[in-house]
């Protein structure tokens, strides 16, 4: 299906007459990319799903004061950012255990995981990753998404993004050369 | 594949050699049919909370051009007419209002009887204070300052009559000459 570009989405969104239309081509259009950026944040496919549903709505409610400073697709991704890292933060606290430890295993463990050794290692060390690396990595290696959107998503400058993903890139093929 | 993923591709070769030669295979899985499922449940809770939302903050069309005739209609409809109650305080107020009323209209009955006795007593005490004068200490010099005013006739004084003298300034004194 194509779907209408953002400014369009926007306007539908806003107008009380097209607002279930624009919910529509919203949520077509950004269910995947959105569920992909936060499963890969949280990790868990059930804490996802609850996480994606969270994100629509905060979008929905909050659509009225979107300043248009930013794009509405770089918009989405702060919501959407923002919602998994409280999650995974909210999560910490209750088990108090920090994720970064035991996810690895927790995900290798879950129904929705494809076995692949070269893949599993990859996943792990990306999950032993801390956080802000974790999450700039994931944002340019799988959704390919350029610097400036990025800053604009995570509120932090060009520079310190382009110095951030160095770095995991770095641990993360030092973790794959000795396992590979 | 695009520009951008040509950059970011080479950008990953150049820092990271192994991690650029692994396949971009997600190994995450979701559940079948998961996405056609999700985006009805998030449409559903969408709509849902859009109509809420809608209900309690929107008023219905053309409702503030219609809600002032509406509101004096019924204001219309429920005027009767003033029906005057007498509230209980006033009563005993009035009886007290009544009371005191009464109370200094006595006291200026009673101070202006008084007063208008005092006045008669005085004047007859002074009378008796004259009369005694008259008869008893009248001296030359009142004598000769009456005859002088012509107020007696020095004839008179022949057979000095004091009370004579008194009967026929009496009425002056009535007249309230000083002497």
């Amino acid at each position: 299906m194509i779907y209408p570009d953002d400014s369009q989405i926007l306007e539908f969104m806003i107008s009380p007459s097209k607002r279930n239309e624009g919910y529509r081509y919203l949520v077509g259009k950004y269910k995947e990319k959105l569920y992909w950026h936060i499963r890969r944040l949280v990790g868990d496919h059930e804490d996802a799903d609850d996480v994606l549903q969270n994100t629509f709505i905060k979008i929905v409610r909050n659509i009225d004061g979107f300043q248009k400073q930013s794009s509405l697709y770089t918009w989405i991704y702060k919501i959407a950012t923002n919602e998994s890292l409280n999650f995974i933060q909210t999560k910490k606290n209750k088990y108090a255990e920090s994720l970064d430890g035991s996810q690895v295993e927790y995900i290798k463990d879950s129904v929705y995981f494809d076995e692949n050794k070269a893949l599993d290692h990859l996943q792990t060390a990306i999950n032993r990753l801390p956080e802000k690396q974790k999450l700039v990595f994931n944002l340019r290696y799988y959704d390919e998404m350029p610097y400036q959107d990025m800053a604009d998503i995570t509120d932090t400058s060009v520079g310190a993004l382009k110095a951030s993903y160095h770095h995991a890139v770095k641990k993360i093929e030092e973790h794959l050369k000795a396992t590979i | 594949m695009t520009n951008r993923s040509e950059n970011i591709q080479k950008e990953l070769q150049e820092l990271a050699p192994t991690l650029a030669n692994l396949p971009k295979t997600n190994p995450l899985t979701v559940p079948d049919s998961y996405f056609e499922i999700v985006e009805d449940r998030i449409l559903s809770q969408l709509y849902l909370i859009s109509t809420t939302e809608t209900c309690v903050n929107d008023v219905p069309t053309d409702y503030f051009d219609q809600v002032e005739s509406l509101i004096l209609e019924n204001i219309q409809k429920e005027a009767k007419p003033t029906k005057i109650i007498v509230l209980p305080f006033i009563k005993p107020n009035f009886f007290r209002y009544a009371a005191i009323l009464i109370f200094f209209t006595l006291c200026i009955a009673v101070f202006s009887f008084y007063q208008k006795t005092n006045a008669e007593d005085a004047e007859i005490a002074l009378q008796e204070e004259y009369i005694d004068y008259m008869t008893e200490d009248i001296e030359e010099f009142d004598i000769n300052l009456l005859i002088e005013n012509d107020l007696i006739d020095e004839s008179a004084l022949d057979d000095v009559s004091y009370l004579s003298i008194y009967n026929e300034t009496s009425d002056l004194f009535d007249s309230e000459i000083n002497f």
